[in-house]
């Protein structure tokens, strides 16, 4: 039985290893076939294209985070969350994140305001098409062709307390001797409103495109219903244009927390860190102080607290987007 | 319910005429129908009608008031816009009492109202969904309803089907007919589509190049067009048109293009004498060309060999291409079983039926 066993299993074995092969060299074919369909339609094409952007993402982002990261929990090569608990007791951080808040909340009103206003007037001005509305429009994109530090030279020299053309003008009001940037109850308010000139164009350049995106038919719709100008720009403009008025403000918000550098030109986060917002405290603590392990700590909290906001933000965009939004 | 009339009405854009010296009169409870192709002027006047368009001259009036001055909201009209134009941000309810809210009236009218349109119109069941969750079918029937419950003198309708698909728009057109009738309003439509014009309107006014060309019950126009352009707008397919000359042989007159000589009825003879050896446009709907002459009618039919071109089966009937003189020709025929491209028919004009047209003036001779 046994002998007669041994052929059997062999063949057994082999009819197996031919199955086995066979299925091996039908995998094979098939995958040519696809590498072939995949070369021949140009289906690599698009892999190709992104692979560029995927490249530069991981280069340029994913690495400088993940490598961010790492500094904040590796003290001498060793794993720890010392610049984590230090943070959190830590007066300085609280201070510049209370700073921080503050700024964004101050720059983005004013600067949603003033856009908005701007936005408003120069619209108005082209729709009754009052002589100088265009050219206004185009001076009003001045500020954001000026580079950064030569706007923030510009309003340090406008800013001086003794020689700036602000208190002079001031003076005539009666008002003297505001130091502008260097008390610690006006410079908060220099640096925002600074910021607030440097990028308000942009923000009036959307808005006003917002507005013409509301078709005139509904304008027209409303004006046989009955609606006066404010009652139209309050049932018909502002609907209309909320959502992207709410994307504004999150794109604000999320540039905000991040904006550093015409508030280190004016006052360098001084003075007595009225101005250090946690941007200023992260290149302080890295490039002043030389713990790049505690600055990588706060620049992965300030990542944290933008990340937050944004998915709150984003959440509660979806929830009133879902519920109607425009056609 | 009113009347509405335009007197010497003008309206230009800077230096170009939109409406030119225009006089309507539209009785009350009628369904008037501004028709033209674009650019003609007829949505201008819509809108002035409305308010939306200052006239630059003459007068407008709906009812018996001057309306010139008066503003959009204090004339009493509704208008359905080509978009809709709904309000986006607001449910079917609101856009429909938006108006009404606004006018003050009492919550229980305001409800009232826009339920009783909602049933009208068979959309009880969307009041609540926003204008971007309907389909463009809904989104009219929501138009018409905001125009509905304002209870005005008069409707305006800007092309308000030219969004929807042909089928949708077929059904659209026998309802707006019917509410027409239900409601006893006077309506102002207007469209370039010669076919809603057609078979809504009770008077159709065919407007070209910010002119008025003709106006009159949609029959009167089709059977008797004033001009070329009326002609050939009203009906489907358009009227076929031929350059020619008419001659005169053995004391008949003929209408001669190219080879082919064709005898005009009895009845256009006298009319036609002082055109002869002149170049006149002579003028076949599609209909009127046969395969064989009616018997009873025999004396009036001109017979003409054609090669036929393309043959387009539509069903019950169909479009037969053919090219005569240089002229590209449809006919339209109930049986072409029996043809094929190719094929060099006869076809017998019915002339009692044609229509002749000056070549300068494009006006109506017969």
């Amino acid at each position: 039985m046994s002998r007669s066993m041994k052929p059997v299993n062999k063949t057994i074995f082999c009819e197996g290893m031919t199955i086995k092969m066979g299925i091996f060299n039908t995998e094979i074919s098939n995958l040519k076939e696809k590498f072939t369909r995949f070369c021949r339609n140009e289906e690599y094409v698009p892999y190709l294209l992104n692979l560029l952007i995927v490249l530069s993402i991981v280069l340029l982002f994913v690495y400088p985070l993940i490598y961010g990261v790492l500094s904040s929990v590796y003290s001498k090569g060793e794993f720890s969350v010392a610049n984590y608990s230090r943070l959190l007791t830590d007066r300085n951080f609280w201070h510049a994140l209370w700073v921080t808040v503050l700024y964004v909340f101050f720059y983005t009103v004013g600067i949603m305001f003033i856009g908005f206003v701007t936005a408003l007037a120069i619209d108005v001005g082209e729709e009754r098409k009052l002589p100088g509305s265009k050219i206004l429009s185009s001076f009003l994109t001045l500020p954001y062709a000026i580079p950064d530090v030569v706007g923030s030279l510009v309003w340090l020299w406008m800013m001086n307390p003794r020689h700036g053309i602000i208190n002079y003008l001031l003076s005539f009001l009666g008002i003297e001797g505001l130091k502008w940037l260097t008390s610690g109850d006006l410079a908060l308010i220099s640096v925002v409103l600074v910021g607030i000139w440097r990028l308000f164009p942009m923000h009036t350049l959307i808005i006003l495109a917002a507005f013409k995106t509301v078709p005139r038919s509904l304008y027209e719709a409303a004006d046989l219903d009955g609606a006066s100008t404010l009652q139209q720009f309050f049932y018909i403009t502002l609907p209309s244009i909320a959502n992207i008025m709410k994307f504004l403000v999150l794109l604000t918000v999320v540039w905000s927390f991040k904006r550093f550098t015409i508030i280190w030109l004016l006052t360098r986060g001084g003075p007595m860190h009225a101005t250090e917002t946690l941007a200023i405290m992260i290149y302080t603590e890295a490039f002043k102080f030389f713990d790049r392990g505690y600055a990588s700590a706060i620049a992965v909290s300030l990542l944290i607290i933008v990340g937050a906001v944004s998915v709150l933000y984003m959440k509660f965009f979806k929830e009133s987007e879902a519920e109607g939004g425009l056609l | 319910m009113a009347n509405v009339s335009l007197k010497g009405f003008s309206k230009k854009f800077k230096n170009t005429v939109a409406v030119d010296n225009l006089n309507i009169e539209i009785e009350d409870k009628d369904f008037a129908v501004l028709v033209g192709p674009s650019g003609c002027g007829k949505t201008t006047t819509l809108r002035a009608i409305a308010g939306l368009e200052q006239a630059s001259a003459g007068e407008i009036y709906i009812g018996d008031t001057l309306v010139n001055d008066v503003l959009p909201k204090d004339r009493d009209i509704a208008m359905v816009f080509q978009s809709y134009a709904l309000y986006p941000h607001m449910t079917v309810y609101d856009n429909m009492a938006f108006g009404l809210k606004l006018k003050k009236l009492p919550k229980q009218e305001i409800d009232n109202r826009v339920q009783e349109a909602a049933k009208i119109l068979d959309i009880e069941p969307l009041l609540q969904r926003k204008p971007k969750q309907l389909s463009g079918g809904q989104r009219q029937r929501v138009a018409v309803g905001r125009a509905i419950v304002r209870k005005p003198k008069v409707f305006l309708f800007d092309e308000p089907l030219s969004n929807l698909d042909a089928k949708l728009r077929v059904s659209m057109r026998a309802e707006i007919s019917k509410l027409h009738q239900r409601l006893g309003a006077t309506i102002v439509y207007v469209t370039h589509d010669q076919i809603e014009a057609m078979t809504m309107a009770t008077k159709i006014f065919v407007m070209n190049h910010g002119k008025l060309q003709q106006s009159g019950h949609p029959l009167e126009l089709y059977r008797n067009p004033s001009n070329k352009f009326v002609a050939g707008f009203i009906g489907s397919p358009a009227m076929n048109f031929m350059d020619g000359i008419l001659k005169k042989e053995n004391g008949r007159i003929l209408f001669q293009i190219g080879d082919s000589k064709l005898e005009v009825t009895d009845s256009f003879q006298d009319s036609l004498q002082q055109y002869l050896d002149k170049d006149v446009i002579f003028g076949v709907r599609p209909e009127d060309f046969h395969i064989r002459p009616l018997h009873d009618e025999e004396t009036s039919f001109a017979s003409i060999k054609v090669q036929v071109e393309v043959i387009e089966p539509l069903g019950e009937e169909s479009y037969v291409h053919f090219v005569l003189g240089s002229e590209a020709m449809i006919a339209r025929m109930r049986s072409t079983e029996f043809m094929k491209v190719g094929d060099e028919i006869s076809l017998y004009i019915d002339m009692a039926k044609t229509h002749f047209f000056d070549k300068k003036s494009s006006l109506t001779i017969m």
